[in-house]
């Protein structure tokens, strides 16, 4: 110690520094653990709080106000977490390796499939199961997908039935440039002449596209090559195969058709010219300044909109996905995963399932028809719900448009763990077709030829890594129709 | 007679002791340095011998079968080519961008050097993914102020950064502009080490200013032209940020960079693929290897150079 006569010399004040420093840095090693065992479950925030990740930013104040419900009602408080839907996977990655995962998450970001998940010990069964299940319509649970070995892990909150080509158009725009806002385009020629008259009036580009997302871009093909009559679906490992074979054919004509629609608005010079650089949300803020006058878009579109662009509602309108010849679109979509698991080394799973009987309640799904993002479960709750009308309007074509399809992982649970063997195919479909429209891909059709065959070797290595009990015949299904909502 | 008593040398354990204090100073850099660099460049080692996604519990050893698949991946190349595009482009940019810029910043009759110097040095200390963010503005086709530049002198719009062609160029403009501060300073530095009164004798020799540069100050630069070009061939070989928030690789993998690549399959893929990721890291690390003996072997002839001349 140094006597009050004597100054303090720099070493003395660097070595005092450093002790008192390592001591922090010691200090604060052996306190996380700690906090972790009080929390029961993560290693930071509220001691005793339930952890809670998912990415759906039109819900916020909904997950507020059912968190809010539950800790009213005696449960722990919940330490919630929105997340950027791009980033989530990654953060779930580094959750689980380093045993931190949240009490409740999405899987946002993650393309595994749960059933792979759930052997990696990744989920906890729910322990409320009974009052879940009552709270859901029937038909809606599949083993393989929401219950593992008779015991349910999961469920899905939203519909299936919905689709993310809608015609989005600004009405303002519409009628300055000379079109019925009421009648919006139906057929692939009519949103292309639309376009193009907008242009010409020089009120707005015709058409925003999220040009550098290439996910959505497959989406949008995927359902277009729909309505040209493929029969095939999205999602649930489906894309790309033909429902009534079993067969990859992203080479079909019906996607040709799709992809040449598309991209038709450049070779018409009436897209926005900076889709090129622009995602899906990037695009959404372009075509609400008017960048444009036409937007393709799901239904939470509305949703978005209310929250960050409120001014915007008043002059919007929405329409089907187009199809070739004008007639009335059929779209298939399987079963939706479950939304929310339970994480397998959380503390506090007999609370967690405790609040998730709450996301199955009528006022829960009241809120969600309210908070316009994706479709409740319950679609009959939105007509009367204080949604906006563009988001009724699109919930009642989806009721009218889109049909249950087939569910390959529910038939078989051993396609899941093909599924999650597959190794991925670069480029995919949504990359692709971003190099047609830089026109770097030039042959098309020999293009997606070759898609085709790369996501049928990585299927076929994948069903012989797997080894028994599933084969490519457990991707056919050959009673699928059109237009009816699979049952078998 | 006089005995002379040798002691022995102490101990390693007593020696320590006795430097207890610069190496408990030491230890935190120690610490730091194993976890965050050693130890990732040991298990990125580890992990490229893997076939693991990153979150699974199970990792299948795979021997070499990750090198192999990264080197027939055609996307691996393409990515390979454009970073080497970049490097040869960028480099010679930089290095004769920055000695003019730097010469003329050295000129004694030059007003509000210290301004200027400034300015060219600005773009440095700015972080890089907000450059990339402002320039996706700046190029925007649809209303950036290039864009509108370019119309109002009748020029048709350029996508800059949508058009597969103009796209790595563009990034390439912005990465020099972002950076010729740096090897501005490192000439700056350079030119301080040229004596003066070498220059004044060759003026009054008669010597005009290219014949002083060419014959006096060039062939002393030399060794630190060796370093500097070495230093920036190895920083730009390190764009992730610039890249990812200009582009994110596109379109279409055409400004895909080895870092996004690497990136792109260790969490960006819908199946993420950890140990193919690591396998293309290794491979670029070796990339990195090789330009650093090279790097090595440049500053010791660049040495030899400066002692020669001395």
């Amino acid at each position: 110690m140094n006597s009050p006569g004597r100054p303090l010399t720099r070493r003395a004040l660097l070595r005092s520094a450093g002790v008192l420093a390592g001591t922090a840095a010691l200090a604060g090693c052996g306190s996380a653990p700690t906090s972790q065992d009080a929390a029961g479950s993560g290693s930071s925030g509220t001691p005793g709080a339930l952890r809670w990740w998912d990415h759906f930013a039109p819900l916020e104040s909904l997950q507020n106000a059912t968190f809010a419900r539950f800790t009213g009602g005696g449960g722990p408080p919940v330490e919630y977490t929105l997340y950027n839907p791009n980033e989530q996977g990654q953060a779930l990655q580094l959750a689980f390796g380093s045993r931190q995962l949240p009490d409740v998450f999405t899987l946002s970001g993650l393309g595994v499939p749960p059933s792979l998940l759930h052997e990696q010990g990744w989920f906890a069964p729910l322990t409320t199961a009974d009052a879940i299940r009552a709270g859901l319509p029937a038909g809606i649970l599949t083993e393989g997908m929401h219950s593992f070995d008779g015991a349910l892990h999961s469920f899905p909150i939203f519909t299936p039935r919905q689709y993310e080509t809608l015609v989005w158009f600004d009405r303002n725009l519409l009628a300055r440039a000379g079109l019925d806002p009421e009648s919006p385009p139906a057929s692939w020629d009519d949103l292309r002449a639309a376009a193009r008259a907008v242009q010409r009036s020089g009120v707005a580009s015709g058409i925003v596209l999220p040009l550098q997302f290439p996910d959505r871009l497959a989406a949008f093909v995927l359902e277009l090559a729909q309505t040209a009559g493929f029969p095939g679906t999205r999602g649930n490992g489906l894309d790309g195969l033909d429902l009534t074979t079993g067969e990859y054919r992203f080479h079909d004509d019906a996607f040709l058709a799709a992809i040449e629609f598309l991209l038709s608005f450049a070779r018409d010079d009436t897209m926005f010219l900076a889709s090129t650089s622009l995602d899906a949300r990037s695009a959404r803020v372009r075509w609400a300044a008017e960048g444009g006058a036409f937007f393709l878009d799901g239904p939470y579109n509305a949703g978005v909109l209310a929250g960050k662009f409120p001014q915007v509602l008043g002059r919007i309108g929405v329409g089907s996905i187009p199809t070739p010849d004008g007639r009335a679109p059929v779209l298939t979509r399987p079963p939706n995963d479950g939304t929310f698991w339970m994480s397998g080394r959380s503390g506090a799973v007999e609370a967690a399932s405790t609040l998730l009987e709450l996301f199955v309640s009528a006022e829960y799904q009241r809120g969600l028809a309210a908070a316009m993002d994706q479709p409740p479960l319950d679609l009959g709750v939105v007509a009367g719900s204080d949604a906006h009308p563009t988001y009724k309007r699109c919930v009642q074509l989806f009721g009218e448009q889109v049909f249950l399809g087939p569910a390959v992982t529910g038939r078989n649970p051993r396609v899941a763990a093909v599924l999650g063997a597959m190794k991925p195919v670069e480029p995919g479909l949504g990359a692709i077709i971003q190099g047609i429209a830089s026109e770097q891909v030039t042959d098309v059709r020999g293009r997606l030829r070759r898609l085709s065959d790369e996501w049928t070797a990585a299927r076929d290595a994948a069903i012989a890594e797997v080894g028994g009990g599933v084969s490519t015949a457990d991707w056919a299904f050959p009673d699928w129709r059109r237009g009816e909502d699979y049952t078998a | 007679m006089t005995s002379i008593v040798q002691k022995a040398p102490p101990g390693v354990g007593r020696r320590l002791w006795q430097a207890r204090w610069p190496y408990l100073f030491l230890l935190p850099t120690a610490v730091l340095y194993g976890l965050f660099t050693l130890w990732p460049v040991a298990a990125s080692w580890w992990y490229s011998f893997l076939s693991w996604s990153g979150f699974e519990g199970e990792k299948t050893f795979v021997g070499l079968q990750n090198y192999r698949d990264v080197l027939a991946d055609p996307l691996f190349w393409n990515s390979f080519g454009i970073t080497m595009l970049f490097m040869v482009v960028t480099v010679p940019l930089r290095v004769a961008l920055g000695l003019a810029i730097a010469l003329l910043l050295n000129h004694p009759r030059l007003p509000f050097q210290r301004l200027f110097r400034t300015a060219f040095f600005l773009p440095v200390v700015t972080t890089t993914a907000i450059v990339g963010v402002v320039m996706q503005f700046v190029f925007d086709p649809s209303d950036g102020p290039v864009a509108d530049v370019l119309r109002g002198a009748g020029v048709p719009g350029v996508d800059f950064l949508g058009s597969p062609d103009a796209a790595i160029w563009t990034v390439i403009a912005v990465h020099t502009w972002k950076w010729v501060g740096v090897t501005m300073i490192y000439w700056l530095a350079a030119l301080q080490t040229v004596p003066r009164d070498v220059l004044e004798a060759a003026q009054v020799d008669g010597a005009t200013g290219w014949q002083s540069f060419r014959h006096v100050t060039a062939p002393m630069l030399i060794p630190f032209f060796v370093i500097i070009t070495l230093l920036t061939i190895e920083q730009n070989l390190q764009v992730f940020d610039l890249v990812m928030t200009m582009t994110g690789g596109g379109p279409f993998y055409a400004t895909e960079v080895i870092e996004l690549y690497i990136y792109r399959w260790a969490f960006a893929a819908t199946v993420p693929e950890l140990g193919f990721a690591s396998a293309a890291a290794v491979v670029l690390g070796l990339v990195l290897l090789v330009v650093g003996i090279g790097q090595l072997v440049g500053v010791r002839a660049a040495r030899r150079t400066a002692g020669g001349d001395a």
